[in-house]
């Protein structure tokens, strides 16, 4: 029996054993440790300017899921250390300079990869893409600049005409022409001072206009009864030329018909057409009523010459006259409405569109008349809580783009611009309510589809300002 | 045969034990929790029962796309299986099976395991300016830092740092302790002190809205005005005492008993009393500016009357008027008026200025004629002689004398293009033959200085302008500069009327207060 128990004890040692044994098998450590590493460094210049270039990598990783931080250095002087975004910008740079940019990803053991890249900040003529581009211009304090007309040269600069009020301590001469000229980049090149008083220009009048001739060489500007041919390279006066002849007494519209025929109506409803060259009277068509007032003028593909004009009165009507290109009346439309300004607009089918706005600004109401070339109205619309003032083109894309101010109660007032198709279906609309409370007097439209704005701040309650602003909105209109 | 029974059963027993050993030991997941956890990574830590396997890590998903399943694989430090799940989305879910590989066989553990991610914050830079007060230089440049934790992370190009109007630019973030930065900004400003905002935009919203004093960190010309008990209107001094001209009567001021007292007779002429502009001590007299007389003759026809200038002066001792007529500058058919009327002693000599010009505002289409006039008092014949004055477009000029020379200042033409646009302050030395010689043309051609010049006078050698209650410059005519006075407190008053020196002080005059000027230069 001792003997029995004797080798049961032996066997349950043995099974223990046995067991011990296999158990020291499973538990053999056969983890593969991996080597730390990092995964690669991807830079690249993500944005450049004159002064500084953006560079921005992807996030690096360590296979041990160690803190990484980035090292930015220029030109081999580190500029920044301890980073862990994946974006940063040198700045305070060269125009048109190369530089060599290196980004260092490291974990906190010393454990490296780095990336060098080599580039250079644009020059100093680099085209701005699809930047806002922000200027504000002061010819001379204690002045006055209003209102200013404009004309777009094709290579994206304008030239305006304006009326410069200053003060007079010493002669009653306090009104000055101004024509001035700012380049595509905004930057502004010459003015020349014109005197009013010396060519009968009251102080009083409306808008001076102006219009390009000659390839954008020179600029023609019209103010009371004078016509003013100046050099777009330098703002020299080539030559004035006094209207009065003709009977009119404030030129109130302009169109280039051809580069050698310049078409001007009158405050008298007269139509006259202009020798481009010498500014002299090819032919002149008068309106039996002088109380009318020209508003727009435009020309279609046949040379046929539609011109706007509204009459003086309570409830005056507004028409619309067609001529042939030597100015014999075709035909004539008539609008009921009160009508201060106003577009002519031909689309490629030689539709008439005439978009205006209400004479009341707080009404924000556009009206639009569309008209086949035979005269008849096709269509009528009004839009609501739109703009004031309202000036319309046809874009490129055959949109009518329409611009002007909105008006808000008190001084509350903003530039905007709106988005039509041909048939005056509005596609979108914009209102610049981030800027102050300000006028839109000019709005021109540029190959990228951005926009130029020429907008005046509202600092008094007659809407003079001493200064005059300039922005290129980006290619959406937004700025 | 019990005995080897027994044996038996025990062999079976322990050759299927060791049998079941024989086959893969099964490792548990352990005390798996989150070290940490972020909007976009959570960093796992688990432990197996033991060892055998020869990799681990984790399935994850994001819980509502199941489909989409990653793994990581883990590290081992110190026995703790370590990883991180990495760029998640803020705000989600994430499930996840622990795994190992043994014997080249992968095991996924059943337990689901889930985390949610937190929600994204933005890091806070926590930026203030260093300072309450920034200083300029005398050309407007100024600097200053922006303090804030983890400036380094910010992508410059995305910063706009504006103090107001001033242009300004800055440097890169440096590192001052642990994770707090500075940045300095550079910048220049107009010249003149008041607050400015310092706004802070980075990705287009603000980060920073600070307003700083900007102060000047040169000395500088201090006025400071203090209020007097002197009664404030029609006074003028004369040996060192103040009278005081009313319609009636001409007063004393009696300092020790704070009262006025009636010492003479009133001098009214066309309804206006004599004295009421102040008047310039000289010859024993108190003389005062010419003004516009109307000669009404005999028989009351107003068609035959005339105006001309006429200057008055007042003797405290004897109480009595003298009447100074400029009948060679009487105007009768055009309206004109008297401007810039005033005194001056140079060179012990009284002269007398003033101009008559047509009023502009009658015919605004012509020119109007100015003449200016200048006289010079004979003390013999007591009589003023016309001499040479300047023959210029001046408006709003003064003369005054420093150290022995006449000075004459005024607002200027200038001109663009060949046009009279505006008018700026200059100042001109004038010889014996009242020839000029410009010595100071204030602003530019865009930015005149067009402020006008109410009263001047010498302040040690210097030539201290009021244009206003509140603004006040200091002409230096050896440095050709002209500097503003600065006050640390203002006067509520808006008319001035005069300067004059009362016991040994500047006093300036108002149109109710009599202040006590005091001008110091300090910082």
């Amino acid at each position: 029996m001792l003997l029995i128990r004797s080798f049961n004890c032996f066997l349950l040692i043995l099974f223990f054993f046995s067991c011990k044994k296999d158990s020291i098998e499973s538990d053999k450590d056969r983890f593969r440790d991996e080597v730390e590493q990092l995964t690669g460094l991807s830079l690249e210049a993500s944005a450049a300017g004159q002064d500084f270039i953006e560079v921005s990598w992807e996030k690096v990783y360590s296979n041990h899921y160690k803190a990484i931080t980035y090292t930015v250095y220029l030109n081999d002087e580190q500029i920044v250390s301890k980073l862990n975004t994946h974006k940063f910008s040198l700045i305070k740079l060269k125009p048109g300079q190369e530089y060599t940019i290196k980004v260092a990803a490291l974990t906190k053991d010393g454990l490296k990869t780095e990336r060098t890249l080599v580039t250079k900040t644009l020059s100093e003529d680099a085209k701005q893409i699809d930047q806002v581009l922000y200027k504000e211009y002061n010819i001379h304090s204690y002045s006055t600049i209003y209102p200013k007309n404009l004309a777009r040269f094709a290579d994206g600069g304008h030239l305006f005409v304006a009326h410069l009020v200053h003060p007079g301590n010493f002669l009653p001469d306090t009104f000055k022409l101004l024509v001035y000229n700012i380049d595509n980049k905004g930057n502004f090149l010459w003015y020349r001072l014109i005197s009013a008083l010396g060519h009968g220009i009251d102080r009083n009048i409306g808008t001076s206009h102006i219009v390009l001739h000659d390839h954008d060489k020179e600029g023609i500007v019209f103010a009371g009864t004078y016509a003013f041919k100046i050099s777009t390279s330098n703002g020299d006066l080539l030559l004035d030329k006094d209207l009065k002849d003709t009977g009119l007494n404030e030129v109130t519209a302009v169109c280039n018909a051809s580069p050698q025929e310049i078409l001007v109506g009158t405050d008298k409803g007269h139509l006259l057409s202009l020798n481009a060259n010498d500014l002299s009277v090819q032919w002149k068509q008068e309106n039996e009523n002088v109380s009318t007032h020209a508003v727009a003028i435009n020309v279609d593909s046949k040379k046929n010459i539609y011109a706007a004009y509204r009459s003086e009165g309570d409830s005056p009507p507004l028409r619309i006259r067609k001529y042939n290109d030597q100015g014999k009346i075709i035909n004539s439309i008539r609008i009921n409405g009160a009508f201060l300004t106003g577009s002519l607009i031909i689309d490629e089918d030689e539709n008439i569109s005439f978009i205006s706005s209400e004479s009341d600004v707080h009404y924000n109401r556009l009206y639009y008349y569309k008209f086949d070339k035979a005269g008849n109205l096709t269509d009528e619309k009004r839009v609501p809580n739109a703009v004031a003032f309202a000036k319309a083109f046809l874009n490129e894309r055959n949109e009518i783009i329409v611009h002007g101010s909105r008006f808000g109660s008190s001084l509350v007032v903003y530039g905007g611009v709106l988005t039509f198709d041909r048939n005056m279906n509005i596609k979108s609309e914009r209102y610049y309510t981030d800027l102050p409370y300000h006028l839109l007097f000019g709005l021109t439209a540029n190959a990228d589809h951005s926009y130029n704005l020429f907008i005046s701040y509202v600092q008094t309650y007659t809407y003079e300002n001493y200064n005059f602003i300039f922005i290129k909105t980006k290619a959406d209109g937004s700025i | 045969m019990e005995v080897f029974k027994r044996v038996g059963f025990l062999f079976l027993i322990v050759f299927f034990s060791c049998c079941k050993k024989s086959e893969q030991a099964v490792i548990a997941i352990q005390d798996v929790f989150f070290s940490s956890n972020s909007s976009t990574q959570v960093d796992i830590n688990y432990k197996l029962s033991q060892l055998g396997y020869q990799e681990t890590g984790v399935y994850f998903w994001k819980k509502n796309t199941p489909g989409e399943v990653n793994k990581r694989k883990a590290i081992r430090v110190d026995e703790v299986l370590q990883l991180s799940l990495l760029n998640l989305d803020a705000e989600s879910e994430y499930a996840f099976r622990v795994f190992y590989l043994q014997d080249d066989l992968e095991k996924t553990d059943e337990t689901e395991y889930v985390v949610r991610t937190l929600a994204e914050s933005r890091i806070s830079y926590a930026l203030k300016v260093d300072t309450q007060t920034v200083y300029y230089d005398e050309n407007g440049n100024f600097s200053f830092e922006i303090e804030g934790e983890n400036l380094h992370q910010l992508n410059l190009s995305e910063l706009k740092i504006a103090v107001s109007d001033a242009v300004s630019t800055f440097d890169y973030p440096v590192n001052t302790e642990g994770s707090n930065y500075k940045i300095k900004v550079t910048g220049k400003a107009k010249l003149s002190d008041g607050h400015r905002v310092v706004n802070v935009i980075y990705q287009e919203k603000d980060i920073l809205y600070q307003t700083v004093a900007l102060y000047y960190s040169g000395e500088r010309y201090w006025l400071t005005p203090a209020v007097t008990d002197i009664p404030g209107y029609s006074l003028s001094v004369f040996k060192n005492e103040l009278f005081y001209f009313t319609n009636n009567n001409v007063s004393k001021w009696n300092e020790r008993e704070q009262r006025l007292i009636p010492v003479g007779t009133g001098n009214v002429q066309d309804g206006f009393y004599i004295g009421a502009f102040q008047g310039l001590e000289f010859d024993n007299k108190i003389f005062f500016p010419a003004v516009r007389k109307v000669f009404l003759p005999p028989g009351n026809d107003i068609m035959d009357s005339y105006s001309f200038p006429q200057a008055y002066s007042y003797s405290p001792t004897e109480n009595q008027w003298f009447e100074y007529p400029f009948m060679d500058n009487q105007f009768y058919q055009r309206y004109r008026l008297i401007k810039n009327a005033q005194y001056f002693i140079h060179k012990g000599t009284l002269f007398l200025a003033f101009t008559v010009s047509d009023d502009s505002l009658i015919d605004l289409s012509k020119r109007a004629v100015v003449d200016n006039l200048l006289y010079r008092y004979n003390a013999l014949s007591k009589q003023f002689e016309k001499i040479e004055a300047f023959n210029r477009e001046i408006v709003d000029y003064h003369y005054i004398s420093i150290g022995g020379q006449l000075y004459l200042l005024g607002l200027s033409p200038v001109y663009d293009q060949g046009f009279q646009l505006s008018t700026t302050l200059c100042v001109y030395k004038v010889n014996a033959s009242s020839q000029m010689e410009e010595v100071y043309r204030g602003g530019t051609v865009y930015e005149p200085q067009t402020f006008v010049v109410k009263l001047v006078t010498n302040y040690e050698g210097k030539i201290l302008m009021v244009t206003s209650t509140n603004e006040f410059l200091i002409f230096d005519p050896e440095t050709a500069q002209l500097v503003k006075a600065h006050q640390k407190t203002g006067i509520s008053e808006q008319y001035l009327e005069g300067l004059f020196v009362y016991n040994q002080k500047l006093h300036l005059f108002t149109n109710r207060t009599v202040y006590e000027i005091a001008v110091t230069r300090s910082h």
